[in-house]
Protein backbone atom coordinates (compact mmCIF):
# COMPACT_ATOMS: atom_id res chain seq x y z
CA UNK A 1 0.00 0.00 0.00
CA UNK A 2 1.46 3.37 -1.02
CA UNK A 3 1.21 6.92 0.80
CA UNK A 4 -1.79 7.96 -1.06
CA UNK A 5 -3.79 4.40 -0.42
CA UNK A 6 -2.77 5.14 3.19
CA UNK A 7 -4.22 8.32 3.13
CA UNK A 8 -7.07 7.24 1.60
CA UNK A 9 -7.63 4.60 3.90
CA UNK A 10 -8.04 6.92 6.99
CA UNK A 11 -9.86 9.15 5.80
CA UNK A 12 -13.58 7.94 6.62
CA UNK A 13 -12.17 7.64 9.90
CA UNK A 14 -10.78 11.04 10.36
CA UNK A 15 -13.88 12.36 8.82
CA UNK A 16 -16.26 11.44 11.28
CA UNK A 17 -14.36 12.24 14.39
CA UNK A 18 -12.98 8.43 14.94
CA UNK A 19 -9.23 9.09 14.38
CA UNK A 20 -6.77 11.91 13.51
CA UNK A 21 -4.17 12.98 11.14
CA UNK A 22 -1.13 12.31 12.15
CA UNK A 23 1.97 14.81 11.32
CA UNK A 24 3.28 12.69 8.23
CA UNK A 25 -0.33 12.61 6.54
CA UNK A 26 -0.95 15.92 6.99
CA UNK A 27 2.42 16.55 5.11
CA UNK A 28 1.74 13.99 2.85
CA UNK A 29 -1.77 15.79 1.94
CA UNK A 30 -0.30 19.16 1.54
CA UNK A 31 1.63 18.02 -1.14
CA UNK A 32 -0.29 15.82 -2.78
CA UNK A 33 -2.99 17.49 -5.37
CA UNK A 34 -5.18 13.89 -5.94
CA UNK A 35 -5.31 12.95 -1.97
CA UNK A 36 -6.23 16.98 -1.49
CA UNK A 37 -9.31 16.81 -3.69
CA UNK A 38 -10.42 13.44 -2.05
CA UNK A 39 -10.38 14.28 1.18
CA UNK A 40 -12.34 17.83 0.45
CA UNK A 41 -14.78 15.33 -0.77
CA UNK A 42 -14.90 12.59 1.88
CA UNK A 43 -15.18 15.74 4.14
CA UNK A 44 -17.93 17.34 2.47
CA UNK A 45 -19.74 14.03 2.26
CA UNK A 46 -19.46 13.23 6.11
CA UNK A 47 -21.53 15.91 7.10
CA UNK A 48 -23.66 15.89 3.52
CA UNK A 49 -27.23 16.10 5.17
CA UNK A 50 -26.35 16.96 8.52
CA UNK A 51 -29.28 19.45 8.83
CA UNK A 52 -31.81 17.03 7.89
CA UNK A 53 -33.43 16.09 11.47
CA UNK A 54 -35.44 13.06 12.44
CA UNK A 55 -37.26 12.75 15.86
CA UNK A 56 -37.00 9.13 17.17
CA UNK A 57 -39.71 10.28 19.80
CA UNK A 58 -42.47 10.87 16.90
CA UNK A 59 -41.30 8.44 14.83
CA UNK A 60 -40.92 5.46 16.52
CA UNK A 61 -44.64 4.94 17.62
CA UNK A 62 -45.66 5.37 13.95
CA UNK A 63 -42.92 2.79 12.68
CA UNK A 64 -44.30 0.42 15.57
CA UNK A 65 -47.59 0.75 15.09
CA UNK A 66 -47.62 0.31 11.38
CA UNK A 67 -45.24 -2.54 12.32
CA UNK A 68 -47.92 -4.35 14.66
CA UNK A 69 -50.75 -3.80 12.22
CA UNK A 70 -48.71 -5.28 9.68
CA UNK A 71 -47.67 -8.41 11.81
CA UNK A 72 -51.75 -8.84 12.29
CA UNK A 73 -53.21 -8.72 8.70
CA UNK A 74 -50.37 -10.94 8.17
CA UNK A 75 -51.64 -13.38 10.63
CA UNK A 76 -55.24 -12.85 9.17
CA UNK A 77 -53.97 -13.54 5.57
CA UNK A 78 -51.76 -16.68 6.81
CA UNK A 79 -55.29 -18.21 9.03
CA UNK A 80 -57.27 -17.58 5.82
CA UNK A 81 -54.37 -19.22 3.42
CA UNK A 82 -54.72 -22.25 6.13
CA UNK A 83 -58.53 -22.18 6.18
CA UNK A 84 -58.75 -22.41 2.17
CA UNK A 85 -56.38 -25.43 2.38
CA UNK A 86 -58.29 -27.15 4.94
CA UNK A 87 -61.66 -26.53 2.95
CA UNK A 88 -59.94 -27.61 -0.11
CA UNK A 89 -59.06 -30.93 1.75
CA UNK A 90 -62.38 -31.38 2.95
CA UNK A 91 -63.89 -31.03 -0.06
CA UNK A 92 -61.59 -33.48 -2.14
CA UNK A 93 -62.48 -36.12 0.89
CA UNK A 94 -66.31 -35.47 0.09
CA UNK A 95 -66.11 -35.77 -3.17
CA UNK A 96 -63.79 -38.93 -3.25
CA UNK A 97 -66.16 -40.21 -0.47
CA UNK A 98 -69.11 -39.80 -3.01
CA UNK A 99 -67.80 -40.15 -6.41
CA UNK A 100 -65.27 -43.08 -6.18
CA UNK A 101 -67.74 -45.96 -4.67
CA UNK A 102 -70.73 -44.93 -7.48
CA UNK A 103 -67.82 -45.39 -9.84
CA UNK A 104 -67.18 -48.85 -9.14
CA UNK A 105 -71.50 -50.23 -8.87
CA UNK A 106 -71.55 -48.67 -12.70
CA UNK A 107 -68.55 -50.27 -14.29
CA UNK A 108 -65.43 -52.11 -12.58
CA UNK A 109 -62.34 -51.94 -13.40
CA UNK A 110 -60.85 -54.40 -15.94
CA UNK A 111 -58.18 -56.27 -15.15
CA UNK A 112 -56.18 -56.73 -17.93
CA UNK A 113 -56.40 -54.51 -20.70
CA UNK A 114 -58.87 -54.43 -23.42
CA UNK A 115 -60.67 -57.36 -22.19
CA UNK A 116 -63.71 -56.60 -20.08
CA UNK A 117 -64.10 -59.52 -17.22
CA UNK A 118 -67.71 -58.82 -17.10
CA UNK A 119 -67.46 -60.77 -20.86
CA UNK A 120 -65.31 -63.39 -20.21
CA UNK A 121 -66.66 -64.54 -17.12
CA UNK A 122 -70.76 -64.61 -18.80
CA UNK A 123 -69.33 -66.17 -21.81
CA UNK A 124 -67.71 -69.27 -20.07
CA UNK A 125 -70.07 -69.45 -17.21
CA UNK A 126 -73.37 -69.09 -19.14
CA UNK A 127 -73.98 -73.24 -19.89
CA UNK A 128 -72.92 -73.53 -16.56
CA UNK A 129 -75.69 -71.43 -14.90
CA UNK A 130 -78.13 -74.72 -14.84
CA UNK A 131 -75.57 -77.11 -13.99
CA UNK A 132 -75.95 -79.28 -10.79
CA UNK A 133 -73.50 -78.75 -8.16
CA UNK A 134 -72.54 -82.47 -7.88
CA UNK A 135 -71.47 -81.15 -12.19
CA UNK A 136 -69.29 -78.46 -11.09
CA UNK A 137 -67.71 -80.39 -9.06
CA UNK A 138 -66.31 -82.60 -11.66
CA UNK A 139 -65.73 -79.58 -14.31
CA UNK A 140 -63.46 -77.93 -11.42
CA UNK A 141 -61.86 -81.70 -10.80
CA UNK A 142 -60.87 -81.67 -14.38
CA UNK A 143 -59.73 -78.20 -14.24
CA UNK A 144 -57.27 -79.15 -11.47
CA UNK A 145 -56.20 -82.81 -12.83
CA UNK A 146 -53.13 -82.64 -14.82
CA UNK A 147 -53.31 -83.65 -18.40
CA UNK A 148 -52.29 -87.34 -19.00
CA UNK A 149 -49.56 -88.83 -16.61
CA UNK A 150 -46.22 -88.30 -18.66
CA UNK A 151 -47.41 -86.54 -21.36
CA UNK A 152 -45.50 -82.96 -21.31
CA UNK A 153 -44.34 -80.94 -24.41
CA UNK A 154 -40.61 -82.26 -24.21
CA UNK A 155 -42.24 -85.73 -24.76
CA UNK A 156 -41.73 -89.00 -22.73
CA UNK A 157 -39.31 -89.51 -19.76
CA UNK A 158 -36.75 -92.00 -20.90
CA UNK A 159 -34.96 -91.43 -17.77
CA UNK A 160 -36.12 -95.03 -16.58
CA UNK A 161 -35.89 -96.70 -20.29
CA UNK A 162 -32.77 -99.06 -21.07
CA UNK A 163 -30.99 -98.56 -24.25
CA UNK A 164 -33.15 -101.38 -26.06
CA UNK A 165 -36.16 -99.85 -24.99
CA UNK A 166 -35.02 -96.29 -25.90
CA UNK A 167 -34.12 -97.60 -29.65
CA UNK A 168 -37.49 -99.20 -29.80
CA UNK A 169 -39.33 -96.45 -28.47
CA UNK A 170 -37.43 -94.04 -31.65
CA UNK A 171 -37.84 -96.54 -33.98
CA UNK A 172 -41.94 -96.58 -33.43
CA UNK A 173 -42.01 -92.56 -33.71
CA UNK A 174 -39.67 -93.23 -36.78
CA UNK A 175 -42.37 -95.76 -37.96
CA UNK A 176 -45.33 -93.47 -37.01
CA UNK B 1 -37.19 -3.99 27.96
CA UNK B 2 -33.81 -3.87 26.89
CA UNK B 3 -30.94 -3.25 29.37
CA UNK B 4 -28.36 -0.79 28.50
CA UNK B 5 -25.37 0.60 30.58
CA UNK B 6 -23.79 4.00 30.19
CA UNK B 7 -20.17 2.08 29.60
CA UNK B 8 -21.63 -0.63 28.19
CA UNK B 9 -24.42 -0.17 25.19
CA UNK B 10 -25.60 -3.20 23.61
CA UNK B 11 -25.14 -4.43 20.32
CA UNK B 12 -27.17 -3.89 17.29
CA UNK B 13 -26.83 -8.08 17.07
CA UNK B 14 -28.05 -8.05 20.54
CA UNK B 15 -30.89 -5.19 20.02
CA UNK B 16 -32.24 -6.80 17.00
CA UNK B 17 -32.28 -10.45 18.84
CA UNK B 18 -34.23 -8.56 21.76
CA UNK B 19 -36.81 -7.39 18.71
CA UNK B 20 -36.90 -10.54 17.09
CA UNK B 21 -38.13 -11.23 20.62
CA UNK B 22 -40.64 -8.97 21.03
CA UNK B 23 -38.66 -6.04 22.66
CA UNK B 24 -39.99 -3.21 21.70
CA UNK B 25 -37.74 -1.23 23.43
CA UNK B 26 -35.01 -2.51 21.52
CA UNK B 27 -36.64 -1.48 18.50
CA UNK B 28 -37.07 2.62 19.68
CA UNK B 29 -32.70 1.96 20.20
CA UNK B 30 -32.13 1.19 16.82
CA UNK B 31 -34.15 3.77 15.49
CA UNK B 32 -32.46 6.21 17.75
CA UNK B 33 -29.15 4.94 16.45
CA UNK B 34 -29.32 4.66 13.03
CA UNK B 35 -32.75 6.83 11.42
CA UNK B 36 -30.25 9.72 11.54
CA UNK B 37 -27.78 7.87 9.12
CA UNK B 38 -30.25 6.56 7.16
CA UNK B 39 -32.20 10.41 6.73
CA UNK B 40 -28.77 11.57 5.24
CA UNK B 41 -28.08 8.69 3.40
CA UNK B 42 -31.16 9.20 1.36
CA UNK B 43 -30.58 13.19 1.46
CA UNK B 44 -27.35 12.29 0.19
CA UNK B 45 -28.68 9.66 -2.54
CA UNK B 46 -31.41 12.34 -3.74
CA UNK B 47 -34.41 12.56 -1.64
CA UNK B 48 -36.13 15.78 -1.20
CA UNK B 49 -35.82 17.49 1.74
CA UNK B 50 -39.74 17.11 2.56
CA UNK B 51 -39.72 13.28 1.68
CA UNK B 52 -36.71 12.61 3.92
CA UNK B 53 -39.05 11.87 7.28
CA UNK B 54 -41.50 9.67 5.02
CA UNK B 55 -38.75 7.46 3.32
CA UNK B 56 -36.89 6.79 6.66
CA UNK B 57 -40.30 5.57 7.88
CA UNK B 58 -40.26 3.43 5.47
CA UNK B 59 -37.25 2.00 4.99
CA UNK B 60 -37.19 1.02 8.56
CA UNK B 61 -40.58 -0.41 8.46
CA UNK B 62 -39.16 -2.22 5.84
CA UNK B 63 -36.29 -3.35 7.91
CA UNK B 64 -38.09 -4.02 10.83
CA UNK B 65 -40.41 -6.67 8.78
CA UNK B 66 -37.15 -8.61 7.72
CA UNK B 67 -34.58 -7.89 10.30
CA UNK B 68 -34.60 -11.99 10.15
CA UNK B 69 -33.01 -11.86 7.62
CA UNK B 70 -29.96 -9.82 8.66
CA UNK B 71 -27.50 -12.11 10.14
CA UNK B 72 -24.69 -9.81 11.07
CA UNK B 73 -22.45 -10.07 7.89
CA UNK B 74 -22.82 -6.70 7.10
CA UNK B 75 -22.81 -4.28 9.64
CA UNK B 76 -26.77 -3.20 10.67
CA UNK B 77 -25.91 0.56 9.85
CA UNK B 78 -24.77 -0.59 6.14
CA UNK B 79 -27.36 -2.75 5.84
CA UNK B 80 -30.22 -0.43 6.57
CA UNK B 81 -28.84 2.15 4.24
CA UNK B 82 -29.01 -0.84 1.57
CA UNK B 83 -32.56 -1.22 2.18
CA UNK B 84 -32.65 2.91 2.15
CA UNK B 85 -31.17 2.71 -1.35
CA UNK B 86 -33.58 0.03 -3.00
CA UNK B 87 -36.86 1.98 -1.21
CA UNK B 88 -35.74 5.05 -3.54
CA UNK B 89 -35.00 3.30 -6.41
CA UNK B 90 -38.78 1.60 -6.04
CA UNK B 91 -39.61 5.04 -5.39
CA UNK B 92 -37.92 6.44 -8.45
CA UNK B 93 -39.93 3.37 -10.20
CA UNK B 94 -43.56 4.62 -9.40
CA UNK B 95 -42.92 8.03 -10.12
CA UNK B 96 -41.15 7.59 -13.23
CA UNK B 97 -41.05 10.58 -15.33
CA UNK B 98 -41.29 12.95 -12.20
CA UNK B 99 -39.09 15.14 -10.10
CA UNK B 100 -37.75 12.76 -7.74
CA UNK B 101 -34.80 14.35 -6.93
CA UNK B 102 -35.31 17.24 -5.57
CA UNK B 103 -31.32 18.60 -5.37
CA UNK B 104 -32.72 22.65 -5.36
CA UNK B 105 -33.89 21.87 -1.99
CA UNK B 106 -33.09 24.83 0.16
CA UNK B 107 -29.78 23.76 2.39
CA UNK B 108 -29.92 25.12 5.92
CA UNK B 109 -26.34 25.77 6.82
CA UNK B 110 -25.79 27.50 10.15
CA UNK B 111 -22.81 29.72 9.62
CA UNK B 112 -22.51 32.88 11.36
CA UNK B 113 -20.29 34.45 7.73
CA UNK B 114 -22.76 34.94 4.92
CA UNK B 115 -20.27 34.11 2.31
CA UNK B 116 -19.20 31.10 3.90
CA UNK B 117 -22.83 30.16 4.24
CA UNK B 118 -22.97 30.57 0.50
CA UNK B 119 -19.80 28.70 -0.39
CA UNK B 120 -21.01 25.65 1.88
CA UNK B 121 -24.63 25.98 0.15
CA UNK B 122 -23.00 25.73 -3.45
CA UNK B 123 -20.21 22.93 -2.46
CA UNK B 124 -23.45 20.79 -0.65
CA UNK B 125 -25.31 21.32 -3.74
CA UNK B 126 -22.74 20.54 -6.36
CA UNK B 127 -21.68 17.61 -4.71
CA UNK B 128 -25.44 15.78 -4.20
CA UNK B 129 -25.84 16.81 -8.23
CA UNK B 130 -22.33 15.01 -8.75
CA UNK B 131 -23.67 11.97 -6.80
CA UNK B 132 -26.66 11.80 -8.64
CA UNK B 133 -24.74 11.67 -12.18
CA UNK B 134 -23.18 8.13 -10.40
CA UNK B 135 -24.14 4.83 -11.30
CA UNK B 136 -26.18 3.82 -8.60
CA UNK B 137 -23.59 1.17 -7.04
CA UNK B 138 -20.86 3.91 -7.24
CA UNK B 139 -22.55 6.01 -5.50
CA UNK B 140 -24.35 3.83 -2.66
CA UNK B 141 -20.78 2.20 -2.06
CA UNK B 142 -19.16 6.01 -2.14
CA UNK B 143 -21.91 7.50 0.61
CA UNK B 144 -21.70 4.08 3.02
CA UNK B 145 -17.67 4.46 3.33
CA UNK B 146 -17.68 8.26 3.16
CA UNK B 147 -20.91 9.48 4.91
CA UNK B 148 -21.21 6.42 7.10
CA UNK B 149 -17.75 5.34 7.24
CA UNK B 150 -18.15 1.67 6.53
CA UNK B 151 -15.39 -0.71 5.83
CA UNK B 152 -15.43 -2.38 2.57
CA UNK B 153 -15.72 -5.88 4.25
CA UNK B 154 -19.21 -4.54 5.69
CA UNK B 155 -20.52 -2.50 2.20
CA UNK B 156 -19.40 -5.99 0.36
CA UNK B 157 -21.95 -7.82 2.53
CA UNK B 158 -24.23 -5.50 2.36
CA UNK B 159 -24.21 -4.53 -1.76
CA UNK B 160 -23.81 -8.32 -2.07
CA UNK B 161 -20.18 -8.30 -4.10
CA UNK B 162 -16.64 -8.68 -2.76
CA UNK B 163 -14.77 -6.30 -0.84
CA UNK B 164 -12.66 -5.51 -3.85
CA UNK B 165 -14.97 -4.53 -6.18
CA UNK B 166 -16.46 -2.25 -3.42
CA UNK B 167 -12.93 -0.78 -3.59
CA UNK B 168 -12.87 -0.43 -7.16
CA UNK B 169 -16.36 1.40 -7.20
CA UNK B 170 -15.56 3.62 -4.66
CA UNK B 171 -12.18 4.78 -6.85
CA UNK B 172 -14.14 4.86 -9.32
CA UNK B 173 -16.72 7.15 -7.77
CA UNK B 174 -13.97 9.22 -6.21
CA UNK B 175 -12.16 10.08 -10.11
CA UNK B 176 -15.68 11.05 -11.39
CA UNK B 177 -16.75 13.27 -8.55
CA UNK B 178 -13.22 14.74 -8.27
CA UNK B 179 -13.96 15.92 -12.28
CA UNK B 180 -17.80 16.94 -11.48
CA UNK B 181 -17.48 18.59 -8.44
CA UNK B 182 -13.83 20.39 -8.38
Amino acid sequence: MNRCEAVSERMPAVASGRGEWSPAELEHLAGCGDCTAEWELVSAASVLGRTIAVDPRTLTPRLLERVRVARREDRQRRWVARSAQVAGLAIAAVLLLTIVPRRRDVAPIPTSPGVATTEVAGLQLAELDGAAPSELETVLAEFDEPTLPGSSLDGPDVEGLDMSQVERALRSWEES
Amino acid sequence: MVAMTESEPLSDASLAAAWRAGDEGAAAEIVRRHAGAVARFLYSSGAGRSDVDDLVQEALFRAFRKLDTWRGEASLRSWLCRIAGNLLKDEYRKQRGRQVVSIDDDQVVDTADPHEEAAARESEARLRAGLQTLPRLQREVFLMRAQQGCEYREIAAALGTTPGAARVHYHHAVKRLKELVS
